[in-house]
């Protein structure tokens, strides 16, 4: 009876340090992976700068959309905000890309700074690491005659995903790291 | 008092026994993980069509001359493209720069990490939609480190490092 207590007690053990071994990832490895999540939300960044600019092209808006779009996980949302409301609107990505191409403004401005991890990525059960980028947005329309004029800040929290996955290429299988991005709440709003 | 030394005893051997056993675990893994690196780090520049996977490969070593030229074509399209003034200018030069590849939809990778001789890779992409991700951010960080020809000497797929 007492063997089998050790036994039990023995594999628990051996599982403890087999769980231990495999969450022990390379600081090294860790960094990149940061890294590249965060150059992803950078990426949102500029892509959103284009889709809005009124001097991009439609042709050239809508394949950046495309770019953008894969950047999400399937049926995230975008928050939106104003200085006129407390409500805050949210949109799938791609209808929140379309109205953004849409706005009735002459010359849109979008810029996206400071952007940092206000939680580091940490893995789950599944082996997903999950992590949260804050960054803040200045927004600036105006109509051609600088009648209408809108200026505000925002601030927004991007939840981030990360996942090995694994692809074919030339009939090798190569493991590549999977980052995508996860709704954009508005947290702050602001002249 | 002797009986619960012999059950001090029993635990104790337990627990050097699980360790034994855990830590073998690791080393073979850590075997395994060197053979297969070992077997993917060789480096073999293919020569047969992408779509004749079950065809023997043929091994070509480029000539460092041929390798070097090209690659500073390469780099300089995509510097060429990343500081473009104009979208125009920036759609030249990606319709300059595809020309060195047998299609547009030529795979690359890219290293974001080497531990070892076993890279990370991020997210594999085509040669198109590199270059248009050039045009669109400007991130031109990426170095190429390796590139792979097809019988014709284009390019059939790219390896970049970050």
């Amino acid at each position: 009876m007492k063997l089998i207590k050790y036994i039990v007690l023995s594999l628990g053990l051996l599982l403890a340090i087999n769980t231990f071994a495999q969450n022990n990832v390379d600081p090294g490895r860790k960094q990149a992976i940061d890294s590249l999540a965060l150059e992803k939300v950078k990426d949102l960044s500029k892509y959103i700068s284009i889709i809005g600019n009124k001097n991009t092209q439609f042709s050239e808006a809508k394949r950046v959309m495309d770019r953008a779009e894969e950047l999400f996980t399937t049926d995230s949302e975008m928050g939106v905000s104003t200085l006129s409301s407390d409500k805050v609107n949210y949109y799938k990505v791609r209808e929140y890309f379309e109205r953004l191409m849409a706005l009735n403004y002459d010359k849109v401005n979008i810029k996206w700074y400071d952007i940092h991890y206000v939680s580091d990525l940490e893995q789950q059960p599944d082996g997903t690491y999950v992590g949260v980028i804050t960054i803040y947005q200045r927004f600036e329309g105006t109509t051609k005659d600088s009648s209408l004029t809108y200026k505000d800040t925002t601030k927004k929290d991007i939840t981030i995903y990360v996942k090995k996955k694994e692809t074919q290429i030339a009939g090798r299988i190569i493991e590549f790291w999977d980052v995508l991005l996860g709704d954009i709440r508005v947290t702050e709003t602001s002249a | 008092m002797k009986k619960r030394n012999q059950n001090i005893s029993l635990l104790a051997i337990a627990i050097v026994v699980t360790m034994a056993i855990g830590f073998t675990g690791c080393k073979s893994k850590k075997n395994v993980a060197a053979i297969t690196t070992e077997q993917e780090s060789d480096p073999v520049i293919e020569d047969t069509e992408m779509d004749k996977p079950d065809e023997e490969t043929e091994t070509i070593k480029e000539t460092p001359v041929k390798t070097a030229t090209k690659q500073e074509q390469l780099s300089n399209y995509f510097k060429a493209i990343a500081t473009a003034p104009s979208t125009a200018s920036a759609n030249a030069s990606i319709q300059e720069a595809l020309t060195m590849f047998g299609t547009s939809e030529a795979p690359i990778l890219i290293v974001i990490y080497r531990a070892g001789s076993k890279p990370d890779y991020d997210e594999p992409t085509t040669i198109v939609k590199y270059l248009n991700y050039l045009k669109d951010t400007k991130n031109n960080k990426a170095q190429v480190e390796e590139i792979v020809y097809d019988t014709n000497g284009k390019i059939k797929e790219l390896v970049l490092k970050k």
